[in-house]
């Protein structure tokens, strides 16, 4: 295994790292936006030179320039769905607790009950 | 009757519609404040609990079990008189014999908490398949959490207010097993099991959780 094929990998389990405890950061969204501008310029890049990019793959001990670009792909993909599940579990849980503190309100008798059909 | 006037039962209830009214009527034989929650159930089970007699919390949608508990939890804390909890499954699975056994167990003030344990005496029947996924996930809970228990996974539970107090589930769904016994254990609560027998009835065995819920458990309190 090269050294960058080791540089690759590190860089994949870094990413998972701060997704995993950086998630609503200021950085961590910036970081995203880079990364998706990043990813759209290299593809962009390598439609117009597709010789450039293979022989920067190849540097990484990778054959062809579109096999980095699937790998990187493949980087940001498992990222964003980490990332939307880490999400959509805080949202679930925010709406939890306003709506646990809604109905114990309605348990004390303070509010109404909520019409669970206008919630639809 | 008046003996557990100062102890709330706490039903979470989904869709529970053709057991409920019974599961109630049997509890209030012994406890009379029953704090059913329903959990956003599309049933009416939550208007046959009050029917029954209970005093339902509504929860406005469906965010499991754990949230259902916590909302129980908090609404009995809203009365002061309240000294002890019981947790009880809604689909009729438990004893009401069993939950007055635990809270008399507090009453001695010996315990915090008392764990209902299904593995400690023989009544409990079980197929051989959710035997070795409960004894896997006790081993996880205790590995996680220091305790020693031989049940973690036991709808029925009875523990003080102190206890109440403390408690904060997170998990929504069932996750929030582990995570009760994991807070227990950081409080340092006493604690000890007593043998429960849980009825496996045709309708809680099509209710009950598949097998497969465990990989999304394992999943939830690792990921999060």
């Amino acid at each position: 295994m090269r050294i960058a094929q080791l540089f690759l990998m590190a860089v994949i389990f870094v990413l998972l790292w701060f997704a995993l405890h950086h998630r609503s950061s200021t950085e961590a969204r910036a970081f995203r936006r880079i990364a998706f501008l990043g990813l759209t310029v290299l593809i962009i890049l390598a439609v117009i030179f597709p010789g450039t990019l293979t022989s920067i793959a190849n540097t990484f001990g990778i054959g062809r320039g579109a096999d980095l670009v699937i790998y990187l792909v493949a980087i940001g993909l498992l990222f964003f769905s980490v990332s939307t599940y880490l999400k959509f579990g805080d949202m679930d849980r925010r709406i939890t607790l306003l709506s646990r503190h809604i109905a114990l309100l309605e348990s004390k008798g303070d509010i109404g009950r909520v019409d669970p059909d206008s919630l639809k | 009757m008046l003996e557990n006037n100062d102890t709330v039962v706490v039903v979470p209830v989904f869709s529970e519609a053709p057991v409920i009214a019974q599961v109630i009527a049997e509890l209030s034989q012994y406890f009379p404040h029953i704090y059913c929650i329903d959990d956003g159930s599309p049933d009416g089970s939550g208007e046959i609990a009050a029917k029954s007699g209970a005093h339902v919390v509504w929860h406005p949608m469906n965010f499991g079990q754990g949230a259902a508990l916590q909302t129980g939890i908090e609404a009995g804390l809203e009365n002061p008189d309240i000294k002890y909890f019981v947790t009880f499954d809604g689909d009729g699975q438990h004893s009401p014999i069993d939950a007055v056994e635990m809270v008399k167990t507090l009453r001695a003030r010996e315990f915090d908490v008392v764990f209902g344990s299904r593995f400690l005496d023989e009544r409990t029947e079980l197929t051989a398949a959710k035997r070795v996924v409960l004894k896997l996930a006790v081993s996880y809970t205790n590995a996680l959490t220091g305790l020693k228990l031989t049940d973690a996974h036991n709808g029925l539970r009875a523990f003080n207010r102190d206890v109440a107090k403390w408690i904060n589930l997170q998990h929504n769904g069932m996750a929030h097993a582990t995570e009760i016994v994991n807070q227990i254990s950081k409080g340092n609560f006493r604690y000890c099991e007593r043998p429960v027998h849980i009825v496996y009835t045709d309708y809680s065995k099509a209710k009950g959780q598949s097998l497969w819920n465990s990989v999304n458990i394992l999943f939830d309190l690792i990921l999060r």
